[in-house]
């Protein structure tokens, strides 16, 4: 229910927008050290799968991550091993050949040989509901809300509770990949803890498929427009993961109730060394559905 | 040596007592700390909380002498050869006084004759020359002024004393504590300051009749009421308007004072608004009551209550209120000249309500609140001047709610409200205030404290894993209601000395150790109004805090000029805290978030103030660390907590031109508080996300803060038998316009990025006021 501090800080903003400012300054990070990064998110999609492997750099310095070009990675299964190979730019690709690298409760494991030292990590592939459908309807304006085209992707969260998922939203062939944007479910609501389970995503986050614009005001959906909504399965430190690092990325937003900064925590670890290796696997299963807007 | 204490007295002679109330002569409003004294002699004492005074002494004839500050001295020739009462009567001093400044509310030599150190004690009148953003008169922001005393930011609710959090500062208000004392997130507190006779703050040395929280005691007392005739007060300002009424009900036996705000942001923003949102509600008001009936000389009953409330709404899309109400009964008695008892009955509620979409198919409501009741008998025995006994008790009876809420999805109706949590708080205690050969000043006491947490829910049992991860859930059974799921307590020992060194200097020592059964839930930098309340349960153990203080203390000139400096050594136990990505409210398993440390804080506190004359005003100046160490926070290693600041500078003066015109001015320096900055950063999905490479917390500080404000009074003509008196108060808030940092935060810029585009990255500073903010209001009086 973290939202909610989305609903203060945005009252509150009202009633300062007219003293408050913010300055974009000059600050020192303090950098000293590049680590590894392992954005390793695969799925059961009939296509090629890619893991990325990079290094961090300095918060200010504003460029293309440096990539590792020189790994050796590799999924396995249940004795069947996917090669992952080095295309580009820390891109490393197994070409999609008609198998599927895990069924629903699979254990897949991923190992990484890079700068002389083995990364591994394990995942679990977990379910995923379909999604029902892609609404698309006209709506009168209503307090915040615009009048205009509105769509909702409605699913229903499995019962029982534990179950993450991850929607990702294309916009006219655009992923939604703001920070911001980012959908992340626990049974049908934010977070876990609260005991919505098993019911449609509540509705902020069937709304949550629609672009942004820089504000953070709504797009409104116009005729012609395409829509393609992913919903992955996600495991609960793939989950916790990501709700960190969405809450850091949109701390600004916070205003006075900002959180305090923390660090992800990946599920990759360096064998036989107690270093922190940041990213994280999940093997997600993916349900689909697209529509377009008339 | 308690016992030994007692029965000292009843050694001498045959004693005898004069005993009273001292009021102040105009309106009938009892004076708190007004001297009473035998001229002539080292006897004397002051009035308690209720205006209560009682000396004890051998027969003889005594000039029996009330004074107070800014009032004129009363002297009455008593023969006094059986027990007396006598009730005083003070004026305010005549023409020029009516509108000099008191900067301390009690009499001269207080400061240095007084066994209690670490205490501040604010008169009303001074809090209201005070310049203040928007010209609101403000008792929060006000304390923020005196040593010791900080806030984590503009705009921040509440307030940090000595290095604790501001959940450990117990808020009261005519003795009811009130769980949120800010309207408008942190920017206006609850107290209409037409209703406030009197403020005390206590950062050390608490006495054992105080407790329930760590780090201090904030003790607002509300006026009584005019006994003598019909008064209206009443202001407009920038943000609230007032109006106060009181009126004796019974002359002299019962009055009454009623008085109420109402903010009108929403009524000056209407116009702004599209017509669409006309709905949007915007507002904050409170209403304070009290009244009091005098049923003999010997029995006194007051009444007050609080309600307030702030309110938030765009149409039937969302919707969003918050506020506390208290009320509290309170009983004098006096059953000897010498015994006075004082029983106070209160009920304090704090609560809220959100709400989303208001049809069918989808809505969510949820609302939480914290109820308690409570009864606190208290006996003051005035043995002799010098040596007084206070004892008694307190029942606090706890309620959480920490959510009723339903979520309805797509037509479904789910209840996911969160079972209410039952506790009981008791406490017994006893002081002894003392005088041992003229010099030596005692109060110590001893405080024994219990916290019951109840069943009637499911109780979990959760197991730390690995430091600064979730805790994990073990075990999870149903109690009873009637169930003990878990109890504490804790012995408490307070105790504080004053050595007379001479007649206008004094050293001072105190220790106390406080103990802490509630906790707010709260980690964001502002605590926020949906923050809540929490027991001590099986899995979240009461703080704990001990605190040592040395002071000396120097008046010069007559009294005029209170010099002080105080340091302090406090340590916490048990301390909240909570895992990174907590997840705090609407959480069934909130206790699996939060994780416990230490905490230490010293420093020094400098204060000089000048009571009287043309010019006057006061200086404050900290030097202070506040440390924690948590587990799996910071590598393991103390860290500066979010509201240190080594250096903390205010100035406040104040400036009496003419008899009609005062001007005043505040100057605020304060180090930046400290904060975690990003170091270096990655991608992931498409995702830049912020790391902090050797997981350190607070490793940096935001820039130093400073400010000053001015306000100019303008008192209307001072004419005899004027019944209406009219005061305007132009000001002007962060004069020379700085923008000082709230925070610093990092993010991507605007924009949407493909893949291998680059992404530049920022450091941005939050200032909540960016710019210099003039005001002006009006203030009346009719009598």
């Amino acid at each position: 229910m973290k939202n909610i501090t989305y609903l203060y800080a945005a009252l509150g903003l009202i009633v300062l927008t007219m003293a408050s400012c913010e300055d974009t300054i000059e600050v020192d990070s303090g950098f000293e050290e590049s680590q590894i990064v392992i954005d390793a998110w695969i799925t059961d999609l009939p296509q090629d799968q890619t893991i990325i492997i990079t290094q961090t750099q300095d918060y200010f310095d504003s460029r293309v991550p440096t990539p590792v070009t020189d790994a050796i990675v590799r999924v396995e299964n249940g004795g069947e091993t996917f090669e992952f190979d080095h295309t580009t730019d820390g891109n490393y690709v197994w070409p999609y050949d008609g198998r599927l690298i895990a069924e629903v409760g699979d254990v897949s494991t991923l190992t990484i040989e890079a700068n002389g030292k083995t990364y591994t990590s394990t995942a679990v592939k977990n379910r995923v509901p379909e999604i029902d459908s892609i609404s698309i309807t006209f709506e009168e304006s209503n307090g915040p809300f615009e009048e205009g085209i509105y769509g909702q992707a409605f699913a229903r969260d499995f019962a029982g509770t534990g179950d993450a998922y991850w929607m990702r939203s294309y916009y006219n062939d655009t992923l939604l990949n703001k920070p911001s944007e980012l959908n992340l479910i626990w049974d049908a609501t934010f977070d876990p803890g609260s005991g919505l389970d098993g019911v449609y995503f509540i509705p902020p986050i069937r709304l949550g498929i629609m672009p942004t614009d820089d504000d953070g005001g709504t797009i409104l959906y116009q005729p012609g427009d395409e829509v393609r909504v992913e919903l992955w399965s996600i495991s609960p430190l793939a989950f916790n993961f990501m709700s960190i690092a969405v809450e850091q990325a949109t701390n600004g937003d916070n205003g006075i109730f900002a959180l305090p900064l923390a660090n992800t925590r990946g599920n990759i670890e360096a064998v036989g060394s107690e270093e922190t290796v940041i990213g994280m696997f999940n093997v997600a299963a993916v349900s689909v559905a697209e529509e377009t807007v008339e | 040596m308690l016992t030994l204490a007692l029965l000292a007295p009843s050694w001498g002679q045959e004693r005898v007592t004069v005993s009273g109330y001292i009021t102040d002569g105009s309106n009938g409003e009892t004076l708190i700390g007004a001297n009473v004294y035998l001229e002539g002699t080292t006897k004397g004492t002051t009035s308690n909380v209720y205006g209560f005074y009682s000396i004890s002494i051998e027969p003889g004839t005594y000039t029996l002498v009330g004074s107070y500050l800014g009032y004129e001295d009363t002297a009455t020739e008593i023969g006094l050869d059986k027990d007396l009462t006598i009730n005083i009567e003070l004026s305010e001093g005549g023409g020029t006084t009516l509108t000099e400044v008191v900067v301390t509310a009690e009499e001269k030599d207080q400061n240095v004759r007084n066994v209690q150190m670490s205490v501040e004690k604010l008169d009303m009148r001074t809090i209201e020359k005070v310049p203040t953003l928007l010209g609101e008169t403000e008792v929060l922001r006000t304390i923020q002024l005196l040593p010791g005393v900080t806030s984590v930011g503009e705009g921040a609710a509440g307030f940090n004393v000595r290095g604790g959090s501001i959940d450990q500062n117990l808020v009261l208000l005519d003795e009811s504590p009130v769980y949120n004392s800010s309207h408008l997130f942190g920017f206006f507190s609850v107290f209409n300051p037409d209703a406030v006779k009197d403020v005390k703050l206590y950062k050390g040395g608490i006495p054992a009749r105080y407790g329930g929280r760590l780090s201090s005691i904030l003790d607002v007392r509300m006026k009584e009421g005019n006994k003598k005739q019909l008064e209206v007060n009443g202001g407009v300002g920038t943000i609230f308007s007032r109006l106060s009424v009181e009126a004796p009900i019974v002359k002299d036996k019962s009055s009454f004072i009623i008085a109420g705000r109402r903010s009108y942001i929403d009524v000056l923003a209407a116009p702004f608004l599209p017509e669409e949102q006309g709905e949007t509600v915007l507002n904050f008001y409170d209403l304070t009551l009290k009244t009091n009936y005098k049923i003999s000389d010997k029995d006194q009953l007051f009444l007050s209550g609080y309600f307030g409330r702030d309110n938030f709404g765009f149409g039937s899309a969302a919707g969003f209120n918050w506020g506390n109400s208290t009320g509290t009964l309170r009983w004098n008695h006096l059953f000897s000249q010498k015994l006075f008892f004082n029983l106070t009955t209160y009920y304090s509620n704090y609560d809220y309500q959100i709400n989303f979409g208001d049809d069918d198919q989808d809505s969510f409501d949820w609302s939480s609140r914290i109820i308690n009741y409570s009864a606190k008998p208290e006996f003051s025995y005035f043995i002799s001047p010098d040596n007084v006994l206070r004892f008694g008790g307190q029942g606090i009876y706890y309620t959480f709610e920490p959510a009723n809420s339903i979520a309805v999805s797509n037509g479904e109706s789910i209840d996911i409200s969160i079972d209410n949590q039952f506790a009981l708080e008791s406490n017994l205690f006893v002081e002894h205030e003392t005088t041992l050969w003229d010099r030596l000043k005692l109060n110590y006491g001893l405080r024994l404290s219990r916290f019951d947490y109840f069943g009637g829910r499911d109780v979990y049992t959760f197991e730390e894993t690995q430091p600064g991860l979730e805790k994990e859930l073990v075990d999870t059974r149903f109690a009873e209601r009637s169930e003990n799921v878990q109890n504490y307590m804790r012995l408490e020992p307070r105790f504080a000395a004053n050595l007379t060194v001479s007649d206008n200097s004094s050293f001072k020592a105190s220790y106390n150790r406080t103990a802490q059964y509630i906790h707010l839930l709260s980690n964001t930098t502002a605590s926020t109004p949906v923050d809540i309340w929490t027991p001590s349960t099986n899995n979240i153990r009461p703080q704990m805090a001990d605190q040592v203080a040395l002071g000396y203390f120097q008046n010069l000139q007559d009294n005029t000029l209170e010099l002080s400096a105080e340091v302090y050594y406090k340590t916490f136990d048990d301390l909240i805290d909570y895992i990174d990505g907590a997840d705090l409210i609407l959480n069934e398993f909130v206790e699996g978030q939060t994780t416990s440390g230490d905490g230490r804080a010293y420093g020094l506190e400098i204060s000089a103030k000048k009571t009287a004359g043309k010019v006057s005003g006061w200086l404050s100046y900290t030097l202070a660390r506040t440390e924690r160490l948590v587990e799996g926070i910071n590598n393991n290693e103390w860290y500066a907590s979010r509201f240190d600041q080594t250096h903390n500078l205010s100035l406040t003066g104040f400036y009496d031109i003419t008899d009609r015109i005062a001007f005043s001015a505040n100057f605020t320096y304060v180090t930046g508080t400290p904060a975690t900055f990003a170091t270096s950063r990655y991608i992931q999905q498409g995702i830049l996300i912020p790391n902090v490479d050797n997981n350190a917390r607070n490793n940096v500080r935001i820039p130093d803060y400073h400010r000053l404000d001015l306000s100019v009074t303008l008192d209307g003509k001072d004419r005899p038998n004027r019944r209406w008196d009219g005061q305007w108060v132009i000001g002007v808030y962060n004069v020379y316009s700085r923008r000082n940092a709230f925070s610093i935060y990092f993010g991507q810029e605007d924009g949407r990025f493909m893949t291998n585009e680059p992404i530049t990255t920022n450091a941005t500073r939050l200032s909540v006021i960016g710019n210099f903010i003039p005001s002006i209001s009006y203030n009346f009086t009719w009598k």
